[in-house]
């Protein structure tokens, strides 16, 4: 037996008071002047042994009916009967990645498809049932119809997220009274996919079923980006892989275009990763899609990870922002990222009245606070539709990808002109700290350690690599990192996403479709970016959480199975305890019933009292 | 027209005094019944009086409603031919009233009138003896019509109001009564049963004849409910503390038992006993004492 609401189970302590009131010595202050107490005398002498044993009933009564009434708020659940009741199930299967990974012959997918087939064969026409999916699709109706969509179902490389997937699944199930809610989840219980949230109602039946045996050896390439990110020519792959053990080797291939370029083998060192670049001699100029490919192993959608480059002259910049924007371009001109010319400028708003304007540049505030007003003029002259407002001070934490662990002292609020069209990179609070737009970057603060910390992070120069080439410079290019099945922001001045079979013209936003791969960003016909969609990295991680460690995120009250066979008498656990408060309720009302008899103030009716 | 004797006796006793509603009861009661009582044979006449319904014609003096226009019966001095006595319970506990409207000595003035006149009107020499634990007060027999006021003066004094002693006021009321008659005893009986067995068995043994009217509150026959409370006896030290809610199923029982060893210790002295609730007409009570007169002739 469990209770849906243990806590009420205290007032059972209320059972105390009847069974006090009976033992205590009672004082009885009030005095009836009554002419036959000769009679009650008697009646109380020659009925002693039936007045005591009725007196001990009634207090056993109250007793029972305290207990009775404590425990039908308790919400107690038992097993009653056989079979089970009507139930509103929902089977939350874990089409994440990791389940293609492949065992003994068929998947672990193929063992979580069989977990909950065994639970829809056991549903009835009473039952409610849905398929819900941790890559988010919910299929609901009736049970033949989850039968057969359960057969079409496979592996998403779609994010997937099966603790939200289980909420979901608990609140449907849970939102069918009176039917008695379960939910059943088939989950490799990976340990990067389950978090803890919100927890499962415990009227809501949690059952989980995870396939036996330990997860299979995996060896993954978790990253794969050109460096630099626009090649002169020829560049190289910085790679990074995962193997089942550090101390492994992983041979390795990198393909543009289908073409193979290069070779490696990588060795694997602690934490059983390994990073290298992978030299590629040439590449066509232009716009390619490139693939580093491992071989084969039991989990495939993660031996391989696309990446696209661009390949031509590195951009020239030219810096006047400051000594930290100066020293970054310096660093990136040595790395062969950059090359020191004019085509490009890192410059404060205000000196964009000279002659550096009207060219693609990354623009910043002025360092000098007096210096705001020539700022403006100098984003109108170079036609950048953003103007500096107030001044703002206090530190806050700003947040854009790329960004890292940068604050903010000073920054001007950053105010579009009518018609700006920008992308925002970066935020502090919930105004915009770095935008762009077509040809610029526009900083709200100057880039020195008195405005920001961002300067003198890590994650500083390869963000000023990205923007320069990706986002300022002539021709460069404009990447996005995404995952399938996502939608993301169209960036400024793409008019179109080049499918493998299409062309789909872009307005603000793009959906990524479902299969790994590059997807060229074009603008007027000219390929101008690409779209790089890769499964999560953490699917690549095939460690699982134990099962203490799983019920942990399911809820205390989930029970955990291994063998598909039993997934269904777990998940159906809870309608076949059925609620007991009701009967309970009910038994208290009889208690209280036979108390009133028992008592005598059954139907009694009460007259006045004696007087004399 | 509804019948006085068969009327509650709280709204009777409102209608007016003793005198005047004890005429009313004892009137209804006789045009109830099927004849006249009197089967009184020829003798020497006595006196005229009043007709009242029930009486037979022939008694009826067709001389004098020839001459004087109004109807009058002859009543003979053999007819008087019984003597009795009612003793009648003052004590404190008769001042109690329960779940009825009239207490328990108001009941009983009025019974005890209705059946003084009642004897009378069967030309019998009636009595009345007051008692509490003490006699408070006593008429002798008497069978002329104007004796019944002064009976019913003596029921309207305000003595009394101590504890009970039966015995001895029905050894007053016998040695009034003299010779071989009847005594009405009118109490709640909260005596000793064995004292007034012995009392009775004396009677008995006199040539007397015996009634007993148990006057019961309803109230003492089924215990009402209320809270727990210590329940005293105006008359006595005795208390008991009860549950009315737990016990009163048991008083029940208890106070039937006690109803029934009455009749039984009564019958067994040659008394009549019959209970009396003082929500009842006073036709029943009336009838009990009318059903052993005519046993007693």
């Amino acid at each position: 037996m469990s209770f849906l609401a243990p806590f009420a189970l205290l007032l059972a302590a209320a059972a105390a008071v009847p069974l006090f009131l009976h033992l205590r010595r009672t004082r009885v202050t009030r005095r009836v002047e009554f002419p036959a107490a000769r009679y009650l005398v008697r009646a109380t002498r020659e009925h002693e042994r039936s007045l005591r044993a009725r007196s001990s009933l009634l207090a056993l009564l109250r007793v029972a009916i305290v207990l009775a009434l404590a425990f039908a708020a308790a919400r107690p659940l038992a097993p009653l009967g056989g079979g089970h009741g009507a139930a509103a199930v929902a089977v939350v299967l874990d089409d994440g990645p990791s389940g293609a990974a492949v065992r003994e012959g068929r998947t672990v997918f193929d063992a979580h498809r069989e977990a909950a087939r065994s639970l829809l064969d056991r549903l009835g026409s009473d039952d409610r049932a849905w398929l819900v999916l941790a890559s988010g699709p919910t299929i609901g109706g009736d049970v033949v119809r989850l039968r057969s969509a359960l057969d079409t179902i496979t592996v998403s490389l779609r994010p997937s997220d099966p603790s939200a997937a289980l909420r979901r699944g608990a609140r449907l199930a849970s939102g069918a009274s009176p039917l008695a809610p379960a939910v059943l989840v088939a989950t490799d219980a990976q340990r990067s996919s389950w978090h803890t949230g919100e927890p499962v109602p415990r009227e809501v039946a949690v059952a989980a079923f995870v396939p036996e045996g330990s997860p299979v050896p995996n060896a993954a390439v978790v990253a794969a980006e050109p460096v630099p990110l626009a090649w002169p020519g020829r560049g190289t792959v910085r790679t990074t892989v995962r193997a089942p053990r550090a101390g492994d080797s992983v041979a390795a291939i990198v393909r543009i275009d289908d073409r193979v370029v290069a070779r490696a083998t990588l060795g694997v060192g602690e934490g059983a990763t390994g990073t290298v670049e992978i030299p590629v001699p040439s590449a066509p100029a232009g716009w390619s899609a490139g693939r580093v490919e491992l071989p084969r192993d039991e989990l495939a959608v993660d031996d391989s990870r696309w990446f696209a480059v661009f390949t031509g002259a590195a951009p020239g910049v030219e810096a006047r922002a400051g000594d930290f924007a100066g020293s970054a371009v310096e660093a990136l001109i040595g790395s062969g990222t950059l090359t020191a010319g004019s085509g490009t400028a890192i410059a404060y708003a205000d000196l964009l009245e000279l002659p550096v304007a009207r060219r693609p540049a990354l623009v910043t505030a002025p360092a000098d606070p007096t210096r705001i007003g020539g700022a403006n003029r100098g984003l109108a002259r170079a036609g950048i539709p953003w103007r500096f407002g107030a001044e703002r001070r206090g530190a806050a934490r700003a947040r854009g990808e790329g960004i890292g662990d940068a604050d903010v002292l000073l920054r001007y609020a950053l105010t579009p002109e009518m018609g700006a069209r920008a992308d925002t990179l970066a935020t502090v609070g919930a105004e915009p700290w770095i935008v762009a737009g077509e040809g610029y970057v526009l900083v709200g603060s100057p880039l020195d350690t008195s405005a920001t910390t961002f300067p003198i992070t890590p994650a500083f120069v390869p963000w000023l690599a990205r923007v320069v080439i990706g986002r300022v410079a002539v021709g460069a290019p404009r990447l996005l990192a995404t995952r399938p099945g996502e939608r993301v922001a169209a960036p400024v001045g793409v008019d179109a996403v080049a499918f493998a079979d299409r062309v789909v013209a872009v307005r603000d936003s793009i959906s990524v479709p479902d299969r790994p791969g590059v997807y060229f960003l074009t603008q007027g016909g000219r390929r101008v970016g690409a779209l790089v969609a890769n499964v999560d990295p953490e699917e690549s991680d095939l460690s699982r959480l134990d099962d203490a460690a799983l019920a942990e995120r399911l809820g205390s009250h989930a029970r955990i199975v291994h063998v598909p066979g039993q997934a269904a008498d777990a998940a159906l656990r809870g309608a076949s305890r059925r609620p007991l408060g009701n009967a309970l309720a009910a038994l208290a009302l009889l208690l209280v019933a036979a108390e009133a008899v028992a008592g005598g103030n059954a139907f009694t009716r009460r007259a006045a009292a004696p007087t004399t | 027209m509804t019948r006085a004797d068969l009327m509650d006796p709280a709204l009777i006793a409102s209608l007016g005094h003793v005198e005047l509603t004890a005429r009313w009861i004892v009137d209804g009661f006789m045009s109830g019944l099927h004849r006249s009582p009197r089967k009184g044979g020829a003798a020497e006449f006595a006196e005229h009086r009043a007709y009242y319904p029930g009486d037979e014609p022939r008694y009826v003096d067709w001389k004098v409603m020839a001459r004087a226009d109004r109807l009058v019966v002859k009543r003979f001095e053999e007819e008087t031919n019984l003597r009795g006595t009612v003793v009648l319970d003052v004590s404190r506990s008769m001042r109690w009233r329960g779940s009825a409207k009239l207490d328990k000595r108001e009941y009983a003035e009025r019974l005890a009138a209705a059946v003084s006149l009642l004897f009378i009107r069967q030309r019998d020499a009636v009595g009345l003896v007051r008692f509490d634990d003490r006699i408070r007060s006593a008429v002798p027999p008497r069978a002329r019509e104007g004796h019944w006021r002064r009976l019913v003066a003596a029921l309207s004094e305000d003595s009394g109001g101590g504890a009970t002693a039966g015995p001895a006021a029905l050894a007053r009321a016998a040695h009034a009564v003299g010779r071989r008659g009847m005594i009405v005893l009118i109490s709640d009986l909260l005596l000793e049963p064995e004292e007034l067995a012995r009392a009775a068995a004396g009677l008995r043994a006199a040539g007397h004849q015996l009634v007993v009217l148990h006057v019961m509150d309803p109230a003492e026959r089924e215990l009402v409910d209320g809270p727990e409370a210590i329940y005293a006896d105006p008359e006595s030290e005795l208390r008991v503390a009860v549950k009315p809610a737990e016990i009163r199923a048991a008083y029940s029982r208890t106070v039937e038992r006690a109803i029934g060893e009455w009749r039984t210790t009564l019958a067994g002295s040659g008394a009549s006993y019959a209970t009396v609730m003082t929500d009842a007409p006073f036709g029943i009570p009336l009838r009990a004492a009318f059903a052993a007169r005519e046993r007693g002739r």
